[in-house]
């Protein structure tokens, strides 16, 4: 069964990366393509069921921390009555997105702003050597580039030195990390095409 | 082994019929059996039951049965006593028990001179008591060979006691009870006494003693008046009265002389046949004993030479004669010592005193000399003549040989804790004012005190002799018994008469001093089966003191300091291992909670309220067209579509980022909405980009008023992730089957490349990595532009640099030049203060921060060098 599996994988994955290279192969490049969708939603199901079980389960022992599995529950059943009952551009359910989703997930976000500050802070404190004075000294630059003065923009912070670390100094460091990117995707695709990671189960 | 016995004392084993063992000649046969019933031992509070002396004989001890015998054989005897006596018996009706010695004149040599003594004539040899150890009652019956000799040469086989010697007449006891007995009944037969006449009431002499007994007063009395009559008239006659007790009676009536002191005057002697000699003898002695200095009796009658006379009494009889002839040379100690006429063994058991002059020596070892065996090892060494009593034994084994009878032994230890006060000395204690009557002390006990003894006795009217047993007023003078008096342990207890029982001082005063440690030994017991008995060990706990203590044995070890030190060390060794390490991170985590909240506190304070104020301090950014500004090519791809063109609009941001995108996109929109019309078709892989989507153009872009349907579709979730943009970018129609490709909108719209532009929103890189990715070979001529939030701008400039994407609008910077451009104030206006001010204070923070953490930093680094 296993074999199977492998078989099934490799033989996919060389289709598809075949289909691109021959056009005979597009059709059914397409369709298993087609097919990767469809399981991809309903893995998407298969989590929120999952979901379900899991806080349920805890609800029912009487775990600690049931009471907030039970506000999940609760707020995902309601979400999704809403949304299928009302539809996405109701006034209610656009009332639900901007009082409850947009607020409580933008507010987690403002506690990760005092959070890096307080680690920008400690960071000497942790680790005193030179890139770590590098890397402070850069971002407090960027910081202190991006924003403006009362008075005024620092014109050669906000036009020349800004603008030269993002494009020379950032980009390049990104090209680096996309090409590096790019090329542990490729080789992870190889290793599963080859048959030598099985993310799917089986040796 | 059948019918043997083994001796407790040699342990020599004796055929069972032996009374005595052959080996050391201890008794093997107790001399009675249990005690049962009426029979049984005498308990504290218990009356005496009173035993007829018939019912006795069988208990009898052998000598006195052999004594009896004598006295019957004797009986011819008693004539002469009562020939030598002054017959001056009065006749009155009660019974004059001394009659007997009364009869005894100074011509009877068989007098004993004790005797004679005792009337009042004894010489100055009494002891008086001594008192130095109190409550001891013994009964000394010491080797007379030690006893000082009143005469050491006198050598005369004939006891002292029996010849005719002054007695210095100290001692008013003896006479008192011998006069008495001629008057009342008998007291020590329970036989019923014929009615003695009533004494005369004769006054006490002034030298008597004021705890004379009353039957010993009654005595006097009687013999006072047998004082007056005719010593001839018989004394008592009754039948029932003992004719030795009536001898003594006429003995006393006849040798009463002075009416003024108490005189015991047998009679007649003993002519009872139950009469024992030696009391026989006893009768003479005291009439020569009770006989005024001046008028003492001649030399003692002829001892009594019969042969049925004990030695021990002949011995006594010489004793008593030398006594006599030392009157009164007794120091002026307090007690002196006994009278001469005293037999030896009867001053050893009066008082004790202390043989202070050479002639006690002396007096005592011609005392000891005649004084029998068994009166040898039951009185005191050396002091028996002058009544031992002054010896302190604390044993409670009274000097009483093996052979002392049980009635004498009995009256020992009775109690060795009362006292008995100096007057109450016994009978035969001389006394120092003189009285004519001398008496030898006849028991040397000291335990009880004459009143005591009275007490017992006076009812019982027991001979002063034997009450005097009981006084013990003085302790004994110097020494300890013999060890041949000890009792071996091998003497069975005899069933006592009943007037030996009564004279068990149980209910006696206790001596006053039985707290006394030192006398705890010698105290006699008064509680449970062992009352009476001298030197019992308490009973109660906690007053036996442990004789020896056990050695109290260090437990602490040997060791040396250096052995302490290392052991010391092996327990702080031990003690770190398992002593918990102290935590110190309180302090550290106060400080990083107090620094949080501190800058939550300065960033929420001035951003919210520079953003509320709508303050439009801070200057935008300037705009600067430079070449390759990503920002100018965006709003020049988006200028070159044509107008109501479709454009596509990917909304693939989360709604924690709607904020900044929003922001970022709204000057972009709002110059593409205000400048070409385009229909806009909504597309997402999130769950809520369509619910973001339409915030937008409801807030943001409301202005606009773009009507959905018409001027906007929304083609709702695109599933699948990376290959799901790729299979929309190939079909759209496929990747989203809706009937809105077939709306206003969407007419004829079939590929991507349809779409004039495409304006990807995402918060992260790699949302609008793929999109470029996927999408970019199927978008053909369309513009691509990408609207990001500030952290994936730089992730996205590739993109840019490689001309995937045709323009990048990254962060609120890069809007505020696009609203520049508009040439209209928009959200970013309102947003810039707030965002440069929280920039600002971001720098500021990290800045200041950052130094001190320095500085801390490489303060730890150098400690932990040190360390």
């Amino acid at each position: 069964m296993r074999l199977v599996a492998v078989v099934l994988a490799v033989l996919s994955g060389l289709i598809v990366l075949a289909g691109y290279f021959i056009p005979a192969l597009a059709g059914i490049q397409t369709i298993l393509l087609s097919w990767t969708i469809i399981l991809a939603g309903v893995a998407t199901v298969v989590g929120v069921f999952n979901l379900i079980s899991v806080h349920g389960s805890k609800i029912t022992h009487r775990e600690k921390g049931s009471v907030y599995s039970a506000l999940l529950l609760i707020s995902l059943f309601a979400t999704f009555l809403f949304g299928i009952g009302l539809g996405p551009d109701n006034p209610n359910m656009q009332m639900l997105v901007n009082a409850i989703i947009v607020p409580v997930e933008s507010t987690l976000m403002a506690l990760l702003a005092v959070t890096l500050l307080y680690a920008g802070i400690r960071l000497l404190r942790r680790r005193t050597d030179l890139m770590s004075i590098v890397f402070l000294l850069t971002a407090i630059l960027m910081l202190f580039a991006s924003a403006t003065l009362p008075f005024g923009e620092i014109s050669p912070l906000n036009n020349w030195i800004r603008p030269w670390v993002q494009q020379v100094l950032a980009l390049g460091g990104t090209r680096g990390i996309l090409i590096g990117v790019a090329l542990g995707t490729l080789t992870t695709g190889l290793r599963v095409l080859f048959g030598a990671d099985r993310p799917y189960g089986g040796k | 082994m059948a019918d043997m016995i083994k001796c407790s004392v040699c342990g020599e084993i004796n055929p069972a019929d032996n009374e005595f063992c052959k080996n050391c000649l201890s008794r093997l046969q107790p001399l009675t059996g249990p005690l049962k019933g009426e029979n049984a031992p005498l308990q504290p509070g218990q009356a005496p039951t009173k035993k007829n002396t018939s019912e006795l004989e069988p208990i009898l001890p052998q000598w006195l049965r052999e004594a009896r015998q004598q006295a019957q054989q004797t009986e011819g005897d008693e004539p002469k006593f009562a020939a030598q006596e002054a017959p001056t018996i009065p006749v009155s009706s009660e019974p004059d028990l001394l009659a007997g010695l009364a009869s005894q004149s100074d011509e009877d040599e068989d007098v004993p001179d004790w005797l004679v003594n005792i009337t009042g004539s004894a010489p100055a040899k009494k002891k008086k008591v001594e008192q130095e150890d109190s409550n001891i009652k013994k009964v000394e019956m010491g080797d007379f060979s030690e006893m000082p000799a009143d005469d050491k040469g006198s050598a005369s086989p004939t006891p002292t006691w029996m010849t005719p010697q002054e007695a210095a007449p100290e001692k008013d006891e003896l006479a008192s009870w011998l006069s008495e007995m001629g008057q009342t009944s008998v007291p020590f037969a329970d036989e019923k006494a014929a009615p003695v006449q009533p004494a005369a009431s004769t006054p006490e002499p002034p030298s008597a003693s004021a705890d004379q007994s009353d039957w010993l007063h009654d005595l006097q009395n009687g013999a006072s008046t047998f004082d007056e009559t005719p010593a001839d008239q018989a004394p008592i006659s009754s039948d029932e009265t003992p004719d030795w007790l009536k001898n003594l009676d006429a003995g006393v009536a006849s040798s009463e002389q002075t009416p003024a002191q108490q005189v015991f005057t047998p009679q007649a002697p003993i002519s009872s046949d139950d009469t024992p000699d030696w009391l026989k003898n006893l009768d003479a002695s005291a009439v020569s004993a009770s006989q005024p200095p001046d008028q003492q009796l001649p030399a003692p009658q002829a001892p009594i030479s019969s042969d049925e006379t004990p030695d021990w009494l002949k011995n006594l009889d010489a004793g008593a004669v030398s006594f006599e002839q030392k009157p009164a040379e007794k120091p002026a100690e307090s007690q002196p010592a006994p009278a001469s006429d005293v037999p030896d063994w009867l001053r050893t058991f009066g008082e004790p005193s202390a043989p202070s002059t050479p002639n006690e020596p002396a007096v005592a070892q011609t005392s000891d000399a005649i004084m029998p065996d068994w009166l040898k090892a039951a009185a005191p060494s050396g002091e028996a003549p002058q009544a031992v009593q002054s010896e302190k034994s604390t044993d409670a084994e009274t000097p009483v040989a093996v052979e002392m009878p049980d009635w004498l032994s009995s009256l020992k230890p009775v109690e060795t804790e009362s006292k008995a006060p100096e007057s109450a000395a016994p009978a035969f204690v001389p006394k120092e004012s003189g009285d004519t009557l001398s008496t030898a002390p006849a028991f040397a006990d000291d335990s009880l005190s004459s009143g005591d003894v009275d007490a017992i006795f006076g009812s019982m009217q027991m001979p002063d002799w034997l009450s005097s047993a009981a006084a013990p007023s003085q302790p004994p003078a110097s020494e300890s018994l013999p060890p041949a008096a000890q009792p071996a342990g091998s003497i069975a207890p005899a069933e006592l008469p009943s007037w030996v029982q009564a004279m068990r001082p149980v209910e006696a005063a206790l001596p006053p001093d039985m707290s006394q440690g030192e006398a705890s030994d010698t105290g006699v017991e008064t509680k449970g089966p062992l009352a009476g008995l001298q030197g019992v060990l308490p009973t109660i706990p906690g007053v036996i003191k442990a004789s020896s203590r056990p050695k109290s044995h260090s437990i602490k070890l040997n060791a040396s300091e250096e052995q302490q030190a290392h052991s010391a060390l092996l327990e702080q060794i031990l003690a770190e291992e398992t002593a918990p390490v102290p935590m110190k991170s309180s302090s550290a985590i106060l400080s990083q909670r107090v620094l949080r909240w501190v800058i939550t506190a300065l960033l929420f304070l001035s951003v919210g309220g520079i953003f509320f104020s709508r303050t439009q301090i801070f200057t935008l950014p300037s705009r600067v067209p430079l070449p390759n500004d990503e920002t100018e090519a965006a709003i020049s791809s988006l200028d070159a579509i044509p107008a109501g063109a479709p454009v596509l609009a990917v909304f693939d941001y989360q709604p924690s980022l709607a904020g900044e995108l929003e922001a970022t996109s709204a000057p972009l929109f709002n110059r593409l909405l205000l400048l070409k019309h385009p229909n806009l078709v909504i597309v997402s892989t999130s769950p809520t980009g369509s619910a973001l989507a339409e915030r937008l153009l409801s807030t943001t872009l409301k202005d606009r008023n773009y009507q959905r349907g018409t001027q906007y579709v929304d083609l709702g979730y695109l599933a699948g992730g990376l290959a799901g943009v790729y299979d929309f970018a190939q079909t759209p129609t496929t990747a989203i089957p809706t009937d809105l490709w077939q709306s206003a909108v969407l007419q004829g719209k079939a590929h991507l490349s349809d779409f004039a532009a495409v304006i990807v929103l995402t918060d992260s890189a790699e949302a609008g990595r793929v999109w470029i990715e996927q999408a970019g070979p199927f978008r053909g001529n369309a513009s691509f532009v990408v609207v990001s939030s500030a952290q994936a701008g730089p992730m996205l400039m590739p993109y840019m640099q490689s001309g995937q994407i045709n323009g990048l609008v990254a962060g609120l910077n890069s809007a505020a030049k696009v609203e520049q451009a508009n040439g209209q104030p928009g959200l970013t206006r309102r947003y810039w203060d707030a965002y440069s001010l929280g920039l600002l204070l971001a720098v500021a923070f990290m800045i200041l921060g950052g130094f001190w953490n320095f500085i801390l930093g490489l303060q730890a680094r150098r400690t932990q060098e040190v360390k």
